[in-house]
C-alpha cells in the first residue's frame, strides 16, 4: 500500500461532503425563513457538529477498508482530532443560539418540557464526559474495557439526542422526507457500532481458533501460537494485526490488538507480546487448548512490492518486523533487508538468536542499538537519532520503504530523522500501538 | 528509548493535528457561509 498526496486530497473531500451531510438536507427542499447571522450560524455548527459525530462511527479504525487505506494508527489519532472538534461544534451549537437569542433557555427548562430538557441536559453532560474520558482515559484510571464500554454507551446516546433533537424541532427538517432521509442516514452510523461490538464478534464465533502453545521470549515476552479450528484460517499480509478476544465467548469487552510475529503464509500464527498490562500480563498463565477469537486482519504496516526494506524497531515493535523477517527467509525473499533494533539492554532483545539464523538465509543486516550496553560492547549505542540512521542508511536509499515500529519517543525520532534524512515521507511506513 | 530526544518534535500528531485543523476550519468556514446566505 502507497500514501499519495492525491488518495489524501481525495478522503479530505469525502469527509468533508460527509460532515456537511445534514446540512445538505436542511437547504434541500422548502427553506424556513432567515432570522439572522448569529441563530443559522448557532443552528449551522450543531448540524455540522452532529455530522462529525456520525462520521466517528465511520472512521472508528474498526472498517477495515477505511483503516487500510491509511493505518490503524492514523485513524485512530484522527479520529481523536475529529471527535474534539466535534465537541467543540456542538457546544458551540446551544452557546451561540442562547447568545443570539436568550429566549431558546427554554429548551432547558423541565418545567416546559421534561423529556426535552433532561435529554439536552444529559446530551451536554455526556459529551464533556466522552472527551474526557479519551483524552485522560489513564488519569481517570479506567481501564481499556471500561472504556470501551463507556465509549460506546455515551456515543451511541448522543446520536441518538442529537437525531431526536433534529427532528423534535425539525426547524430546517420539515417536510418530513428531511427528517426521514436524516434518520436513515445516522441509523446507519448507529448500526455500525452494533456491527462492531455484536455482528461481527458472532461471525468471529463461526471461526474460532485454539492456543497451542505459550512460549515465552526475552525480556518478559510471550508468544501465542493459534491454530484455526474447523476452518483454514487467515489470509494476511505480514506486518498486519488482529484484535484477539481469549475465552469461551467472542462478546468480551476484553479485547485488543496485537501484530502478527508469524510468516503470512501459512494456516498457524502467532502473536507476541510484552507483559506490560492486566492483559498480556496474563498471557503465562494461558493454557494450551485455551479458545480464542480474532478479527481482522487490519493495517497497512506491509512490505511494499519490489523495495528493499529498512526498518527501525525499539522493543516489542519488533513483531511486525519479525513477520516480514519470516516471511522472506521462509519465501527465499532476494530483497535486501537492514534493521536497526533499539533496545535497553543486550539481555532484553527478543528474538536475537533468530535474529542470527535469518541472517544466514537472507540479505539481512542487523545494527543493534543499545541504551545500556555490556561492558566491551562494541556496536551502537544510545538512542535512535539522525546521526545513527545515517550511518545505517544503504547507499541507494531510494530503492527502499521505511518500516518504523517501537517506542513513542523511538518513533518520533526516527520519523523526523528520516524526514530529516531526504526519505521520501510516501515511502515512510511507522504503526503506533499507544494510541488509546 | 526511554528519554525522549528533546529536539524532534512529534511529527506524526502535529501533522495528523494539522489535518484536523484544517478539516475543522473548512466546516467552520462552511458554518459560516451557510450562516451569511441564510437557509431562507
Amino acid at each position: 500500500m502507497k500514501y499519495s498526496y492525491r488518495k489524501g486530497l481525495f478522503w479530505l473531500l469525502v469527509y468533508l461532503v460527509l460532515a456537511l451531510i445534514p446540512i445538505f438536507i436542511a437547504v434541500a427542499g422548502t427553506k424556513p425563513e432567515y432570522r439572522g447571522f448569529a441563530l443559522e450560524a448557532g443552528a449551522a455548527l450543531g448540524f455540522i457538529g452532529l455530522g462529525i459525530l456520525g462520521l466517528q462511527f465511520l472512521f472508528s479504525g474498526r472498517i477495515q477498508q477505511i483503516a487500510a487505506s491509511f493505518g490503524m494508527d492514523n485513524i485512530l489519532q484522527y479520529h481523536r482530532e475529529m471527535g474534539i472538534l466535534a465537541f467543540l461544534f456542538i457546544l458551540a451549537h446551544p452557546v451561540i443560539i442562547i447568545m443570539a437569542d436568550s429566549d431558546f433557555l427554554r429548551y432547558f427548562d423541565p418545567g416546559e418540557n421534561l423529556p426535552r430538557a433532561l435529554a439536552l441536559i444529559f446530551v451536554s453532560i455526556a459529551l464533556i464526559l466522552l472527551t474526557a474520558s479519551s483524552i485522560w482515559r489513564l488519569k481517570f484510571g479506567l481501564s481499556y474495557e471500561n472504556w470501551r464500554l463507556v465509549h460506546g454507551v455515551l456515543s451511541l446516546g448522543i446520536l441518538f439526542v442529537g437525531v431526536s433533537h433534529s427532528w423534535q424541532v425539525a426547524h430546517y427538517l420539515d417536510p418530513l422526507w428531511k427528517r426521514i432521509i436524516l434518520v436513515g442516514i445516522f441509523a446507519f452510523y448507529g448500526y455500525l457500532v452494533f456491527h462492531t461490538r455484536l455482528v461481527r464478534p458472532w461471525l468471529s464465533s463461526k471461526r474460532p481458533w485454539k492456543v497451542t502453545r505459550v512460549k515465552p521470549e526475552r525480556d518478559d515476552c510471550w508468544t501465542l501460537d493459534l491454530e484455526p479450528v474447523g476452518h483454514k484460517g487467515m489470509d494476511y499480509k505480514c506486518g498486519q494485526f488482529v484484535w484477539i478476544t481469549l475465552g469461551p465467548s467472542p462478546f468480551s469487552l476484553q479485547q485488543h490488538p496485537f501484530s502478527f510475529s508469524s510468516a503470512c503464509d501459512q494456516p498457524m500464527i502467532s502473536l507476541t507480546a510484552k507483559a506490560l498490562g492486566d492483559f498480556t500480563s496474563s498471557w503465562k498463565n494461558i493454557k494450551p487448548g485455551t479458545k480464542a477469537f480474532l478479527e481482522g486482519p487490519f493495517g497497512s504496516f506491509t512490505p511494499l512490492a519490489g523495495k528493499n526494506l529498512y526498518m527501525v524497531m525499539g522493543g516489542i515493535g519488533i513483531t511486525p518486523g519479525m513477520s516480514m523477517l519470516r516471511t522472506m527467509q521462509k519465501q527465499k525473499d532476494p530483497r535486501k533487508a537492514i534493521l536497526v533494533y533499539a533496545n535497553p539492554k543486550w539481555e532484553e532483545v527478543t528474538f536475537r538468536e533468530e535474529l542470527e539464523e535469518i541472517q544466514q538465509d537472507i540479505d539481512l543486516k542487523v545494527i543493534h542499538l543499545l541504551e545500556e550496553p555490556p561492558e566491551g560492547w562494541e556496536g551502537e549505542e544510545g538512542l535512535v537519532n539522525t546521526e545513527l540512521l545515517e550511518r545505517n542508511l544503504p547507499d541507494n536509499p531510494e530503492d527502499f520503504a521505511f518500516y518504523i515500529c517501537g517506542p513513542k519517543p523511538m518513533q518520533d525520532a526516527a520519523e523526523l530523522s528520516l524526514r530529516d534524512l531526504g526519505i521520501d515521507w510516501r515511502l515512510i511506513y511507522s504503526e503506533r500501538f499507544q494510541i488509546i | 528509548m526511554k528519554k525522549p530526544i528533546k529536539k524532534h518534535k512529534k511529527l506524526f500528531y502535529k501533522t495528523i493535528r494539522r489535518m484536523g485543523d484544517l478539516v475543522g476550519l473548512l466546516l467552520l468556514f462552511a458554518a459560516v457561509l451557510f450562516a451569511f446566505r441564510g437557509f431562507g
